[in-house]
């Protein structure tokens, strides 16, 4: 065998070691043993060239990372109930089961088309959680100047104080926040019910009652209802 | 008027010099006509925009990056690609691959992928440097396998350990108690993923998934210690307001008179300290056993105060500590301080000792010191 040659059944066994018996690459060790054993088999660089064009194997090899990659992200995302980070792993996943990849770039292609929209359905989904979670300190404010015990002549200079400060806070999300939010996603609607789901409540760790009672305020707050627009 | 160039320049400088790139190799083609106009489009877009959230937002609802991206790496692929009957070259394949990841060290270096990715510059130039010293194409690869460097271009997370380990410092001389576990963790994850690996060099897929898990996991906690904090230090002002409010130098303090507050104002807003800070507290102190479930004795030794105690995160000296200590069961709505406590904090203000001396000074590196509570409340 010629240098050359060793040399890359050497690069390609290396890859293959890599993967082989790993759990997370089943797919990529069975298409890069069959690369590998290609290579090794082969009586010459030019044949080997010859039947990686016929097989596909490079081809083979991409699509099998790309799976095994996924498959793990899917895996990972759905075990933590991250359901929406996990939705750019199942939508790639369902690609390849539906499509026949002959070419790497059309393959890349796909990945990162799918990868770029999932970004913004991310960031969308996990605005609010964020928003309700900065305005926690606000909303706490806003319920003790309601509420706690104070002497009778200082409750209307609070409740003017607070009437101040929801007008803020709904003029800030209607001409800046919603706006904000709308260049990335113009389908933007805010839905406080979503902070329910697992993904979300896990971020806010005080008790039901608080947390309940904190969705009603931030809702007044932001001068939306249920799914207000 | 555009979006400003400080910006425009920062997020495509490395798009232009991708396509001078491909200008000064000579290539052209469909897929550099492709590079070409989703180039023009961010160019045109940062003149017609006058907001970089909207030109930012544009640039991602388009997916200008990816289309240029994937149209850059089709035109290296098929420069590289030899012609029909024309034996590989594995010269020509090693230079367009060193071309490549010389790119990545130039946006890396110049902070064009963001000020994160400069710390990736120098794995990239060993790269290079290997790929220059003198070895074939296939060896090249092989070692570049070998020492898990492949995943550099592709974007996935390569990690140094010792950039770990300098975050941990980083995190330990700053006392962020979060980012202490969230690293300590990190490099325990890294160490015992390089000793299961066959050549020593942690999965990257393996490794960026469970890093996130470890975030992800600590995320409540880290949040809740936050917030706790947050809160019995407004539970601390809020005492130590209102102990002031009554001394003789309110009129003059700041908190009550401002710049350009009358008489008047500041004599109001003192009135409203004194007499709604009690219940103010009250409700405060409600809410705070509603979310944590802990009492206000408990809060003095809870891990929380001590760590921020230790850490001169606390402002307060340990005597107006011990003052706000006894103002608590005096602080009742329609209630005042003691005569005594209002001289003592007068005093106290008029020795400037209501701040803790190491105030603003680093953290000590030294372990954790208990606030000591007076016996009566142990």
């Amino acid at each position: 065998m010629e240098q050359q040659h060793q040399e890359y059944v050497d690069y390609y066994r290396v890859r293959y070691e890599k993967v082989a018996n790993h759990p997370k690459y089943p797919f990529t060790a069975h298409a890069e043993r069959e690369l590998y054993e290609a290579i090794a088999g082969a009586p010459s660089l030019e044949a080997f060239g010859e039947i990686l064009q016929a097989r596909g194997l490079n081809v083979k090899c991409a699509v099998a990372r790309i799976r095994d990659n996924y498959t793990a992200r899917a895996r990972f995302y759905t075990e933590l109930e991250e359901t929406v980070r996990a939705g750019a792993a199942l939508e790639i996943l369902h690609h390849l089961e539906t499509t026949e990849y002959t070419d790497v770039m059309a393959l890349q292609s796909m990945v990162s088309d799918v990868e770029t929209r999932w970004m913004n359905r991310i960031s969308s989904d996990e605005h609010l959680i964020e928003e309700f979670w900065g305005d926690w300190k606000v909303l706490e404010d806003i319920e003790c100047a309601e509420y706690a015990p104070v002497p009778e002549r200082w409750k209307e200079k609070r409740r003017r104080l607070n009437a101040q400060e929801i007008a803020r806070g709904i003029e800030a999300w209607r001409t800046r926040t919603l706006p904000e939010m709308r260049k990335f996603d113009p389908a933007y609607v805010p839905d406080h019910d979503l902070l329910r789901a697992p993904r979300h409540r896990r971020k806010v760790p005080v008790y039901d009652g608080a947390f309940e009672r904190r969705i009603l305020g931030h809702k007044n707050y932001l001068g939306v209802t249920s799914h207000a627009r | 008027m555009p979006v400003e160039l400080m910006y425009t320049e920062a997020m495509l400088n490395p798009f232009r010099d991708m396509m001078r790139d491909v200008g000064s190799r000579g290539l052209t083609g469909p897929d550099v006509d492709a590079m070409g106009a989703a180039l023009g489009e961010m160019e045109a877009l940062a003149q017609s925009l006058d907001d970089f959230t909207t030109f930012s937002g544009q640039l991602t609802q388009r997916q200008l990056f990816s289309k240029f991206s994937d149209a850059y790496s089709r035109a290296l692929v098929a420069a590289a690609a030899p012609r029909p009957g024309e034996k590989p070259s594995d010269d020509s394949l090693m230079e367009t691959t060193l071309r490549a990841y010389e790119q990545v060290l130039q946006t890396y270096e110049s902070g064009g992928a963001g000020e994160g990715m400069k710390k990736m510059a120098p794995a990239v130039r060993e790269l290079v440097e290997l790929g220059r010293s003198g070895i074939s194409f296939p060896v090249f690869l092989r070692l570049v396998e070998e020492r898990g460097m492949a995943d550099l271009l592709s974007g996935a997370k390569t990690v140094a350990r010792e950039g770990l380990l300098e975050s941990l410092a980083f995190s330990r001389a700053g006392w962020a108690h979060y980012d202490i576990l969230q690293h300590q963790r990190e490099v325990e994850l890294y160490d015992q993923l390089a000793a299961a690996a066959p050549l020593g060099v942690p999965d990257p897929l393996t490794l960026t998934l469970e890093t996130e898990r470890i975030a992800w996991e600590l995320e409540p906690s880290r949040r809740r210690w936050d917030a706790m904090i947050r809160r019995w230090e407004t539970l601390l002002d809020l005492l130590v307001d209102w102990l002031d409010a009554f001394a003789a130098f309110a009129p003059y303090d700041p908190r009550w008179n401002p710049p350009g507050a009358s008489r008047e104002q500041a004599m109001e807003n003192i009135a409203d300290t004194q007499e709604c800070n009690p219940g103010d507290f009250r409700f405060r102190e409600a809410l705070f056993k509603e979310y944590f479930s802990l009492t206000w004795p408990e809060i003095w030794q809870h891990e929380t105060f001590t760590w921020q105690y230790t850490s001169n995160q606390i402002s307060h000296s340990d005597e107006r500590l011990m003052l706000v200590l006894e103002t608590y069961p005096l602080c009742q709505p329609g209630g005042r301080p003691s005569p005594a406590l209002i001289a003592r904090t007068e005093q106290m203000h008029a020795r400037k000792a209501h701040f803790r001396s190491t105030n603003g000074l680093p953290p000590p590196d030294s372990p954790l010191t208990p606030f000591m509570l007076p016996p009566s409340m142990l």
